[in-house]
């Protein structure tokens, strides 16, 4: 069908690299990419649940080990949780990250000011940022463990976020509140 | 209208043509026998603590009351089809406490056990849940004398075909309000349903004939009430294709619970084409009778055959007709009645006289075909325009 138009090559080498790289993006793919991963650190873990006080409060949970309790926290998430406990004065002041069931795809993060540890919490924090208290409870980091903690700064508001979730499945349901969990 | 046009003696049109080939409506022989029978393939969870009732509101597709109540439900999953249609009964126990029982087909299926699902939500919720199924049988009870329907009309969405029942009763909740019991609203007449100690048999047996479970699967065949994991298998059902917004068992208000997303969304925006529908299964070339009765001389059917829609083309017609497309498929049967899951626009053109459901048996390497002939269930939502 085409047999009768003439095949027109476009010289490319004639055309100047600045057209040639010209796109919609504002910023080259590969940075854009970076920007997305924000500088972090596996966070270190200052203490631990005892498995005594589980079994005696009839927690039910297959409690991690601590060398196996991992998250990863950003720096700017870090910085932010110094100047929170810097504002209220107090150096253990802490981010408390829950998980509950909910939203339309079953699970949902909870999270709130902690002003101190419950016993069955794992205590996380900034290798480097202090303080940067960071409370997960025994029951919620079966389901957050690996995940990285962020603090997104957006024009429509800034709020600490839990990324990269090992244990999510997909994008999670339209409006973002909830998500699923990977079977 | 078909004398109306002989006396005008004018030649055949279209239109009349179809008038013509229109079969008549089908119904199913409802008898009014006073029956108990058990239910097969159910267990049993109980489900109590001073969370339950916004726990299961958070996991179940129809509003769960903070006061226990029995219903009707299901559990989805996140992307929307079915995973369980469950009964919700209420139990009180010596302590006083009020607490739930969940009555659900336990037979392996593609979902995870319902215990490990649910379980899996838990989490820091003050809600404990175990395995009762040892403890109980499940038992419907239906035709019982005096019994008396509660009245319902029906709510459609803007244009998607979906329906669901509100009902004319203000301080009575239809669902029924003893414990370990519930009256079965899924479609009139389908009785009640309770949980009788294990070995037990309902105090209703006295006064009523005790039937197989086959007699239970004809009954809510005969009103087009699908069940379990064969009428609305795991992971694959939709619930509105299965029917769950007629019988109730679908919030589109509450506000999130596990497949909600879809399921709103379908209800504002999709269109529902398919439906389960009870059929009736003939020799091919034959009209099924007017009132559908079960018959005891045809072979037992399995579920999941295919069942393709026909076109009839009609002599000295030179339009030939598209090729139906998609299959239906059968569910549960039993003596020669049975659901099927069948598309809507092949249901419209079957019951305009353009189309005919057939389905192709094997059995010891030969090939036996089937007529298969619908009706829609007389308590159904009628839209009138």
């Amino acid at each position: 069908m085409r047999r009768g138009y003439p095949r027109i090559a476009l010289p490319l080498r004639a055309i100047p690299i600045a057209t040639r790289a010209r796109s919609l993006a504002t910023s080259r793919p590969r940075r854009a990419a970076v920007a997305t991963k924000p500088p972090s650190q596996p966070t270190i873990l200052l203490s631990s649940p005892s498995p005594e006080y589980i079994e005696q409060e009839e927690i039910d949970v297959d409690l991690l080990p601590p060398d196996q309790a991992q998250i990863v926290i950003t720096d700017r998430a870090a910085e932010q949780l110094r100047s929170i406990s810097a504002r209220e004065a107090d150096p253990g002041a802490a981010l408390r990250i829950a998980v509950e069931s909910g939203g339309c795809h079953g699970y949902q993060y909870k999270m709130e000011l902690a002003k101190s540890r419950a016993l069955d919490d794992y205590h996380f924090s900034h290798p480097i940022v202090k303080p940067s208290n960071i409370l997960v409870d025994a029951v919620s980091l079966s389901l957050l463990n690996g995940s990285t903690i962020d603090y997104a700064t957006e024009l429509i508001g800034s709020s600490f976020r839990v990324l990269e979730n090992p244990h999510a499945k997909g994008s999670g349901c339209g409006c973002g509140v909830s998500w699923e969990l990977k079977t | 209208m078909r004398q109306s046009f002989m006396a005008a003696r004018r030649p055949l049109h279209d239109e009349d043509i179809e008038i013509l080939l229109m079969p008549p409506p089908l119904q199913g022989l409802i008898q009014k026998i006073p029956t108990v029978a058990r239910i097969p393939h159910r267990s049993v969870l109980s489900l109590a603590g001073s969370q339950a009732p916004e726990f299961l509101n958070g996991i179940l597709s129809t509003l769960v009351h903070s006061s226990p109540r029995p219903f009707y439900s299901a559990f989805l999953h996140a992307q929307g089809r079915v995973l369980y249609d469950v009964f919700v009964y209420t139990r009180t126990n010596p302590a006083g406490q009020r607490g739930y029982l969940i009555d659900y087909d336990s037979r392996p299926s593609e979902a995870p056990p319902l215990l490990d699902l649910i379980k899996r939500y838990i989490l820091r919720s003050r809600v404990k849940v175990r395995d009762v199924s040892d403890e109980y049988d499940v038992w419907g009870v239906w035709g019982s004398p005096g019994e008396e329907e509660v009245e319902r009309h029906w709510k459609w969405a803007e244009s998607s075909g979906v329906a669901e029942p509100a009902w004319n009763t203000v301080d009575e909740w239809p669902w029924g309000s003893q414990d370990e019991m519930i009256r079965d609203q899924r479609a009139p007449g389908m009785g009640k349903r309770l949980l009788v100690r294990k070995g037990d048999r309902p105090p209703d047996a006295s006064s009523h004939d005790l039937a197989t479970s086959d007699a239970y699967t004809l009954h809510r065949i005969l009103r087009g009430v699908p069940e379990g994991s064969t009428d609305i298998p795991a992971m694959q059902a939709f619930p509105m294709d299965s029917n769950l917004d007629f019988m109730g068992g679908l919030d589109f208000r509450k506000g999130c619970y596990v497949g909600q997303e879809l399921t709103v969304r379908t209800y504002h925006t999709g269109i529902i084409r398919k439906r389960i529908m009870p059929v009736v299964i003939h020799p091919p070339d034959s009209s099924p009778p007017k009132v559908v009765a079960p018959s005891q001389n045809l072979p037992s059917f399995a579920s999941g055959l295919d069942i393709r829609g026909v076109a009839n083309q009609p002599t000295g017609h030179d339009n030939p007709t598209p090729r139906p497309r998609g299959n239906g498929k059968l569910l549960s049967s039993s003596n020669g009645l049975g659901l099927a899951l069948l598309r809507l626009e092949q249901v419209e053109a079957a019951e305009q006289g353009k189309l005919a459901f057939s389905m192709d048996v094997e059995t010891d390497g030969t090939k036996v075909s089937w007529g298969v002939s619908h009706w829609r269930p007389d308590w159904w939502p009628r839209r009138v325009e």
